[in-house]
């Protein structure tokens, strides 16, 4: 085992540790790596593909079976497809979207407000200027227009979706970093790296950054929540594709399409995309709320001495 | 004043860049809705300069003229009050958003205030009662799972079984059908009792983000020196908390509630048209399912005047309020 | 030729009150020579303008007015080669040992990165020799027991220490050491000067100490040229030794009469006091910045503006008694 994977595998285990000490981070980080297990799984080809979509009133919400154990376990949806697969067929396309969109928010937010407050000025002043304005925009409300006039074929698109979903989200990033960086700058472990002649982009990007890297980690975690929100809910909106493996489509077609509202026959249909959902926002927000010890050196070095 | 004017300027130098990227963006990205309008219309065997004709009648431009001209033409419009006219009711987009308006101002407006009481009021408990692990932990459980509900989800699973199948409150529409229209008790008890579902949802979705942060705020407080020096004077606790932590928090209250404003009103899009409310949320949804472009750009652009409003709005009260904030602003 | 040449240097930042701008000079008119291996004491109070004249030669503060000059070159002009040289050679130790220490980066991040950017040496074996050596210069001894900690770990002590190491690091020609001990305790202050002085006596590098402390000067011999700052200017230059000896201005005999005596006797008949509340940059008074709280004003002082002038060869003084 070569020096970094070492490295690398101490790390994961301390951020394990961390995780150990609330059992609600615990199951957090177990719900997360179920998530992406299951992503894992169905991106390399484990899982059987969709079968072919089945029309007619017989085939639609059928209540559980143990058909082809376990895929029907949680019965068929609206196109007769089984449910379980339908929902675990959503999983890698969300993540990709959420993962996707967040690194663009996150990077163009820190990017922004990084060379705002560091360089000032003039640049400062229209840097500024975008991200107030862009501030004005919410993102929702720009995507949902976007998601409507969109042709299709970009619609389905996960790059697209993923810019779509982050279009101004970054601004509010972008002016929380501006402002720490402003006040970093003040700091004299700046002027010190000044002066052993660093340039601008690693006092930037290794001084700066590395100060606020708890931050950028949480907000990195929480556009994945914002963009799965988003995500869900333009398709529960009637607006995205209607594809099976969109969880908020799931939900919509359960209570119009499925008679949620008079009977429990769809309750299955209902529950498991809102309960996929919910979990994992409720997991991220967990993680992201935990991002302030994991960067924390005082507990990192407690921890790893509890291991000596 | 001389600050209040330089605020409106900023506010308006603002809104113009916002309405015109918006626009920008929308006439220049594949899907200009100019073009897919005259595809429509050209499909149903109309002949060319007729359709081109009612596309600039419906959206306000034509399509066949640059991205700059339909930008500086539905400007105009905007400014002018004329945003165009709807294509599935053929009626003028501006009176459709008039009639909108009211019920959007009332149903935010409502859940706005009970957020920012409830929110602030569990955000002191919290701090407050730090040293209450029980307390702490599970109200901080509760939170965390509503924050992590979407509230278009929360909505429908309030409509489906508080509404639907439970039948315990009204999920449909803004009042019920026995009453007038009017100035009268009647008809607002019964608007009080039809949005008591949606401000449910609306106010449980948007506590949490508030009580968290008023309560990490008033944790700080109570740890600077002016509190201990306080207790060490023997002042009561709860004299405490009100003269200094609700005192020092107001500038923060006023930055968050521009902010909630601007999601509760993002929000109406998913709630209006879960409970069947009239508004520009639902206004937005309807017509962006049936793809009526010249009512969804316009709900738009009034969604963004009203956020610049709100943001300008708090600003200028909270100068108001702590003469402060007039002076050290650039 | 000097090292170091600051001339007629003049910083003016403004304050904000209300809506109104109020400017004033931290630095009014100051020049500043460092011969190499030299080390100059730059005695004053907060406020003084001392930290912003540090600041200037080190090029983080740039003068409203006047010239810094490097080994002769000014370094606003310099060519990019040149400055990248200046740059390198010009370190700085600032106060606060809390401060100036990246909270995430291990001593061995933080020093190692330095040899790293630079290219210093090849390998990474060189590099962490380079680094322990010049740990066990400052105190830092063994290394192995200090690379791998972060600042939270470290005392303040060893903290002012790893940042002289950082200093050091370079082999710079040049200093500036801004009250490196303020925020020690009294036991750990006489240490942490007597490693730097050693360090730099040895590279034969010049020093800046910059401190309000004038008993500290004493560890670094009475030949050691002291300017003392008041309000932005430089009120009296002399070496040390004649400065304890014969202090000419009123303040800095006001400074001298300030050091603790152990002989309660000796004490009253040393006692100069000014009057006044401490100076603020915001109110300096017309004409000489003593004015307001000279025990000695006279009706000239408070019109006539100051300037340094030679009592002897190396002894300056502003004032209008001499």
């Amino acid at each position: 085992m070569s020096e970094k994977s070492r490295n690398l595998a101490k790390q994961l285990k301390l951020v394990f540790k961390i995780f150990s000490r609330s059992p609600t981070l615990l199951f957090s980080l177990v719900v997360l790596l179920v998530y992406i297990i299951a992503a894992l799984v169905v991106v390399l080809g484990f899982v059987p593909p969709l079968p072919p979509y089945k029309g007619g009133w017989e085939y639609m919400y059928q209540p559980p079976s143990l058909r082809d154990f376990p895929w029907y376990i949680l019965g068929t949806e609206y196109t007769g497809r089984p449910l379980l697969l339908t929902i675990i067929y959503g999983i890698p396309k969300t993540l990709a979207v959420a993962f996707l969109s967040a690194l663009i928010t996150v990077g163009v937010g820190t990017a922004i407000g990084l060379i705002a407050g560091y360089v000032g000025g003039l640049v400062d002043e229209l840097l500024s200027l975008a991200i107030n304005v862009a501030l004005t925009i919410p993102t929702y409300l720009l995507a949902l227009i976007l998601v409507v006039i969109l042709p299709p074929e970009l619609k389905t698109n996960v790059l697209v979706l993923a810019g779509v979903l982050s279009i101004t989200a970054w601004a509010s990033l972008a002016r929380a970093v501006r402002a720490q960086t402003i006040a970093l700058k003040r700091r004299e472990f700046i002027d010190v790296a000044k002066t052993i002649g660093y340039g601008s982009w690693k006092i930037m990007f290794d001084e700066v950054l590395r100060f606020m890297a708890p931050f950028i980690a949480m907000n990195l975690v929480l556009s994945c929540v914002g963009a799965i929100y988003g995500y869900t809910g333009l398709a529960f909106l009637g607006l995205m594709p209607m594809t099976p493996d969109n969880w908020g489509v799931q939900i919509y077609m359960a209570i119009r399409g499925g008679g949620a509202l008079y009977s429990d026959k769809a309750i299955l249909a209902l529950w498991s995309p809102i309960i996929t959902i919910v979990l994992l926002q409720y997991a991220l927000i967990n993680i992201a709320k935990a991002m302030e010890d994991i960067f924390n050196p005082a507990l990192r070095t407690y921890l790893q001495g509890e291991e000596m | 004043m001389n600050w209040a004017l330089r605020k409106a300027i900023f506010s308006l130098a603002a809104w113009f860049l916002a309405v015109s990227i918006s626009i920008l963006i929308i006439v220049l990205s594949p899907g200009d809705p100019a073009l897919i309008m005259l595809t429509g219309f050209l499909q149903q065997g109309i002949p060319y300069d007729q359709a081109v004709r009612m596309v600039q009648a419906y959206i306000g431009f034509s399509p066949a003229e640059p991205w700059w001209s339909k930008w500086l033409r539905y400007l105009l419009g905007v400014v002018t009050g004329n945003l165009g006219v709807s294509i599935t009711y053929r009626i003028p987009v501006a009176q459709l958003i008039a009639n909108a308006i009211p019920w959007s101002i009332f149903f935010v407006s409502y859940s706005l205030s009970l957020t920012v009481i409830l929110g602030v009021l569990i955000g002191i408990a919290l701090a407050y009662y730090r040293s209450n692990t029980i307390f702490v932990r599970s109200v901080t459980t509760v939170l965390t799972v509503f924050n992590s509900i979407p509230n278009w989800i929360l909505a429908a699973v309030f409509f489906v079984y508080i509404g639907a199948r439970w039948q315990l409150l009204p999920y449909m529409g803004p009042y019920s059908n026995d009453v007038t229209p009017g100035l009268n008790l009647q008809f607002i008890a019964s608007v009080l009792y039809h949005y008591t579902l949606p401000t449910m949802v609306m106010v449980l979705t948007s506590i949490p983000g508030w009580a968290f942060g008023i309560s990490a705020m008033a944790s700080a407080i109570l740890k600077e020196d002016f509190i201990t020096y306080a207790k060490a004077r023997g002042l009561p606790s709860s004299r405490i908390l009100w003269t200094y932590i609700t005192r020092n928090s107001i500038l923060p209250i006023y930055a968050n509630i521009a902010i909630t404003f601007t999601w509760l009103l993002v929000g109406t899009v998913w709630l209006e048209s879960q409970f069947l409310l009239p508004g520009l949320g639902s206004l937005l949804a309807t017509t962006s399912g049936a793809r009526d472009y010249p009512v969804m750009i316009g709900v738009y652009v009034i969604l963004i005047t009203a956020i610049v409003l709100g943001a300008l709005f708090t600003d200028l009260t909270y100068g108001f309020i702590d003469p402060r904030a007039r002076v050290g602003e650039t | 030729m000097s090292l170091i040449e600051a001339k007629g240097i003049v910083v003016t930042f403004a304050i904000r009150k209300g809506l109104k701008k109020l400017p004033f000079n931290a630095v009014d008119n100051v020049d500043l020579e460092i011969e190499q291996g030299m080390i100059v004491g730059l005695l004053g109070e907060s406020g003084s303008g001392k930290t912003t004249l540090g600041k200037v030669t080190l090029d983080l503060v740039k003068p409203t007015k006047g010239i810094v000059k490097f080994m002769g070159k000014d370094i606003r002009k310099m060519y990019k080669e040149d400055y990248r040289k200046y740059r390198l050679n010009a370190q700085y130790v600032p106060q606060d040992p809390y401060a100036s220490l990246h909270p995430f980066k291990t001593t061995k991040d933080i020093l190692m990165d330095i040899i790293k950017y630079h290219k210093l040496v090849h390998s990474d074996k060189e590099a962490l020799e380079l680094v322990s050596d010049t740990m066990i210069k400052v105190g830092l001894n063994p290394p192995e027991k200090y690379l791998n900690k972060y600042p939270f770990q470290l005392s303040g002590g060893e903290r002012q220490r790893v940042s002289i190491a950082r200093a050091l690091l370079l082999k710079p020609m040049y200093i500036v050491a801004d009250e490196p001990v303020t925020m020690l305790d009294a036991s750990l202050k006489g240490a942490i000067v007597s490693t730097l002085k050693n360090a730099i006596q040895a590279m034969r590098t010049s020093l800046l100490f910059i401190t309000h402390e004038i008993t500290l000067l004493q560890y670094f011999g009475s030949q050691t040229k002291v300017l003392v700052m008041y309000l932005g200017r430089v009120v009296e230059q002399a070496p040390l030794g004649e400065l304890l000896q014969n202090p000419l201005h009123p303040y800095t005999q006001a400074l001298i009469s300030a050091i603790p005596v152990a002989d309660p006797k000796a004490r009253a008949s040393r006692k100069l006091l000014l009057r006044g509340s401490p100076p603020s940059p915001l109110s300096k008074p017309p004409g000489c910045p003593l004015s307001d709280r000279c025990p000695f004003v006279t009706e000239k002082c408070r019109k006539e503006e100051v300037v340094l002038k030679a009592i002897s060869s190396k002894h300056l003084v502003a004032c209008h008694l001499y």
